[in-house]
């Protein structure tokens, strides 16, 4: 069972982690971060699984891609909802590319976002 | 029944022998003539009837009467039904009271109508020797015919041989027996064609056909040609009628052959005879032709017996012919060593030779005199004993050769000097030269620009090819030219070379060079010339390393930083948005809320600029990738002009897009969205507050969309740059941007494989067209 409300952001930036966290956290979510593809595989292999993870494309050491191959691997894990957040304009190719049904674009447009999430949570 | 008579029907039998030839009487059993046909009455030189009804002695002379009687009386006693007797010589009385000797042969005859007549068969005694005479005649005819070394036949009028004697058979190569009542065509059936005609025309004219030449293949030897001489003759019957035509055949295929060798050998030696006349005919055309001059003469006094035109010519006229050098001299006035010289040469028997020799000879025609050069020999001649004999003076006139080889000494003067002076000015050019010979690609001349960059002197004729080359030269990826491929033998056999680029390998250092070569055409006596020019371009190649390097930093760098720039303007974005959600119901909150929305359109435009800069980066440097799908291009454009309605609105600018048809396609939606969205706001952007239509069309194949404004325009001279990288219009102060937005459309619109066309009048509007095609292709690309 997923913890209800609740989302994993996985990015490198910690400005933009900790300003996305501040934003959803107001809107009554309760947010865990991680900085990369391993963090966030680590996180979800001892944590309930969140309602939602927001994933970054480009990270160092694994990036989104690699995590998304490991996690669905893990059939623990493979079921959690992805929507994938890049600054690249290519984003519906990734999308298609990792297997996940949303991609936002940066700069984020929070109503799009909120309204995503509510999907999920 | 009267015996004596008998009835016509009963004689009806007898009238069958009417149209026989030998004569006969019938007579009754009392004696007397019942019947007598024409021939018998034409013997006895009766009328037939006249006899019938007489008594048998009317035709027997009177001495005969009694032993008539005294026969027939025992003949008819005797009984006997059929009689066979012997013939007979008896007299005959004829009508004329002459008498006839005859063989008579008596016999009865039953009728088939009743009764029994006596058959009297006669034959005049001197008709029966002349028919022993024919018998013994024609058995001479039969020996002849029999043995006759020629052929003979009897062909009939049918065409059917009725007789042919053994020499005709054998040269026809069928048995005698086996001709007889066959007919031409059966018997020769290759030969019929032609010998119908011939027995055809003898029986239908009735001449004879005498002595005609046949040629027809050799029926006893395979493939051989017989020959032969027939003649037909017309065979005539009693009455002059045609009976057929007799044939004498002659073979004359031996003689046609002997003929045919004797005309062949007359023929050979025909020919030879022509050949040697032609040959000697020749010969004596040489000599009187000859532009040599060709005289013999004969013993110690020089008596010429032979000279040729050329050489009477040089004597100024003079026919030599029987007169000796000593009087030829004297008639020309000219009493000199000329003489005495020849007398050496025969008494030595040593020949003279001399080369280009001057002689004054007359002009011809004139009076006057030249001075031409002679290469002559006077050469001994020797009898059988080897003794001289006589002299033989061949001389050519090498006047021309003379004046030609005097005057090309001086051409090849001046033209050294030419070539000094040419050479002098090209080793003060600064560009390095080589002449080269096309024919051996040998350098023939390398200036000192050239000797300075080769570090030394490039030696003359040397075949400057890649053996012959102390340093080695490679193409631009590093690999050894061949020796056919080097720039200099290329040049040589006539290629003309342009901006051609290889590094050359000198003991000092590699140098890139530029080559430039071509043939320089014959002119002013210099001979044809290849030409090879060369520039060192290390500095260049240096400069264009740089270049390209810089460029690489450049385009890494905006990806990169265009990448990062995105990030702080995501994060920043986010808080702007958090924040005008923090906002409250006040006035004052009202204004920081559109404040903060003011500063989120500055971060949006922000983010396009940055969207802008790495597709910039990403196309120079070739790392474009499109993403085909399907899609309806009139869809794509509606979302675009609702995304930038409020945009143009806050410009004043109406967009006016009515989609009449779907226009489906394959393209990448993304880049697609990307050009319309730059078309539309370079038109809202320079629209002048007018209205932007936009049109799209699916027209041969292709996507079209078309986007016209009525604003400021773009003035000509700008027209082409527009689509150029960083650059624009109009004033950068007065109107924003980086300047690529054309660009980047014209790039994705090629990279499609399409096109994009501006049509831009200053002060009207402008029109952009951009097409696609429905189908993407990579080669279209």
């Amino acid at each position: 069972m997923s913890c209800p409300n609740s989302i994993l952001i996985v990015d490198d930036d910690f400005d933009l982690r900790d300003i996305l966290r501040d934003v959803l956290e107001i809107e009554g979510y309760a947010v865990a971060t991680a900085g990369d593809g391993n963090e966030a595989l680590d996180y979800l292999r001892t944590n309930d699984p969140p309602c939602v993870i927001l994933l970054d494309w480009m990270m160092p050491r694994c990036n989104g891609p690699q995590f998304r191959s490991e996690q669905q691997k893990d059939a623990t894990i493979a079921d959690i909802p992805v929507v994938l957040v890049t600054a690249d304009a290519r984003g519906e190719e990734k999308k298609q590319a990792i297997g996940v049904p949303h991609c936002l674009m940066k700069p984020l447009q929070l109503d799009r976002l909120l309204a995503l999430i509510e999907q999920y949570c | 029944m009267d015996e004596n008579f008998m009835t016509a029907d009963r004689l009806r039998e007898l009238r069958l022998l009417d149209r026989v030839v030998e004569p006969f009487v019938a007579a009754n059993a009392s004696g007397i003539l019942v019947y007598v046909n024409p021939a018998a009455g034409q013997l006895l030189r009766w009328e037939p009837d006249a006899l019938v009804g007489q008594p048998l002695i009317s035709i027997m002379p009177p001495r005969m009467h009694e032993a008539h009687r005294r026969g027939f009386g025992r003949f008819v006693e005797g009984g006997k039904p059929r009689i066979m007797g012997k013939p007979i010589r008896v007299p005959a009385l004829r009508s004329d009271n002459t008498e006839i000797e005859i063989e008579l042969l008596l016999s009865t005859l039953e009728l088939e109508t009743g009764g029994v007549v006596f058959l009297g068969s006669m034959r005049a005694r001197t008709e029966l020797v002349e028919l022993e005479r024919q018998s013994e005649l024609l058995a001479l005819l039969e020996t002849l015919l029999a043995t006759a070394p020629i052929g003979l036949a009897f062909v009939d009028c049918e065409l059917q041989y009725v007789r042919v004697n053994e020499a005709l058979a054998a040269l026809n190569g069928v048995p005698a027996e086996a001709h007889i009542g066959k007919s031409l065509a059966e018997v020769h059936p290759d030969f019929a064609s032609t010998l119908e005609p011939v027995y055809r025309g003898v029986i239908e004219t009735g001449l004879p056909s005498i002595g005609r030449e046949l040629r027809r293949e050799d029926p006893v030897v395979p493939g051989g040609a017989a020959h032969y001489l027939a003649s037909h003759y017309p065979i005539r019957g009693a009455r002059g009628e045609v009976l057929g035509v007799g044939v004498i055949v002659q073979d004359i295929t031996e003689r046609k052959r002997m003929e045919a060798e004797r005309e062949l050998l007359l023929e050979r030696e025909r020919r030879a005879h022509a050949a040697v006349q032609a040959e000697r005919q020749r010969l004596y055309g040489l000599f009187m032709q000859a532009p040599a001059v060709i005289a013999v003469s004969r013993g110690p006094d020089h008596v010429f017996e032979m000279a040729n035109p050329a050489f009477r010519a040089l004597s100024g006229g003079v026919d030599p012919i029987g007169k000796s050098l000593r009087e030829i001299r004297a008639e020309l006035g000219r009493a000199d060593g000329f003489v005495g010289f020849h007398d050496d040469i025969y008494a030595s028997g040593q020949p003279f030779v001399a080369h280009e020799y001057p002689l004054t000879v007359p002009i011809d025609g004139t009076e006057g005199q030249q001075v031409r050069y002679y290469s002559f020999v006077i050469q001994p001649t020797r009898d059988a004993e080897g003794h001289v004999d006589g002299l033989l003076r061949h001389g050519v006139d090498v006047t021309e050769q003379v004046v030609a080889r005097r005057r090309a000494e001086e051409l090849a003067t001046q033209l050294g000097n030419q070539q000094q002076w040419l050479e002098a000015v090209l080793n003060l050019l600064p560009v390095p030269l080589l002449f080269i010979e096309p024919a051996t690609a040998n350098v023939t001349f390398a200036n000192v620009a050239a000797q300075e960059m080769a570090g030394g002197e490039i030696p003359r004729f040397v075949a400057a090819n890649a053996e012959h080359t102390v340093h080695a030269c490679t193409d631009d990826e590093g690999q050894r030219i061949a020796d056919a491929e080097m720039p200099t033998v290329r040049v040589a056999r006539g290629e003309t070379l342009r901006d051609f680029t290889m590094n050359w390998h000198l003991p000092q250092g590699s140098k890139p060079l530029l080559l430039s070569g071509d043939t320089l055409p014959s002119m002013h006596g210099h001979a044809e010339l290849a030409v090879l020019a060369f520039q060192d371009i290390s500095r260049l190649k240096t400069i264009q390393a740089e270049l390209t390097e810089a460029v690489r930093v450049r385009d890494e760098f905006m990806s990169v930083a265009g990448h990062e720039l995105r990030t702080p303007l995501a994060a920043l974005a986010l808080q702007i948005q958090s924040l005008q959600r923090l906002t409250g119901q006040s006035e004052r909150d009202d204004r920081i809320h559109a404040r903060l929305g003011k500063a989120i359109r500055q971060v949006e435009r922000l983010s396009e600029l940055v969207t802008e800069l790495l597709d910039v980066s990403r196309i120079a440097s070739g790392t474009l990738e499109l993403h085909v799908e399907r899609f309806d291009l009139a869809a794509l454009v509606v979302e675009v002009v609702a995304r930038l309605e409020d945009s143009a609105t806050q410009a004043g600018v109406r967009l006016v897009f009515n989609p009449v048809t779907e226009v489906f396609g394959e393209w990448d939606r993304s880049r697609i969205d990307q050009v319309t969205t730059n078309l539309l706001i370079n038109a809202i952007k320079y629209g002048d507050k007018k209205p932007v239509v936009v049109v799209v069309e699916g027209k041969n194949d292709h996507g079209r969309i078309t986007v016209r404004d009525e604003g400021i325009g773009i003035a000509h001279d700008a027209q082409e740059r527009v689509f150029e990288r960083f650059e624009r219009a109009v004033s950068e102060r007065h109107y924003g941007g980086l300047g690529v937005g054309l660009w980047l459309c014209r790039e994705i619109v090629h990279a499609h494989g399409g096109r994009i066309a501006l049509h831009s009048e200053p002060g009207v509007g402008t029109t952009v067209t951009a097409d696609f095609p429905q189908r993407f292709s990579k080669e279209q690309v």
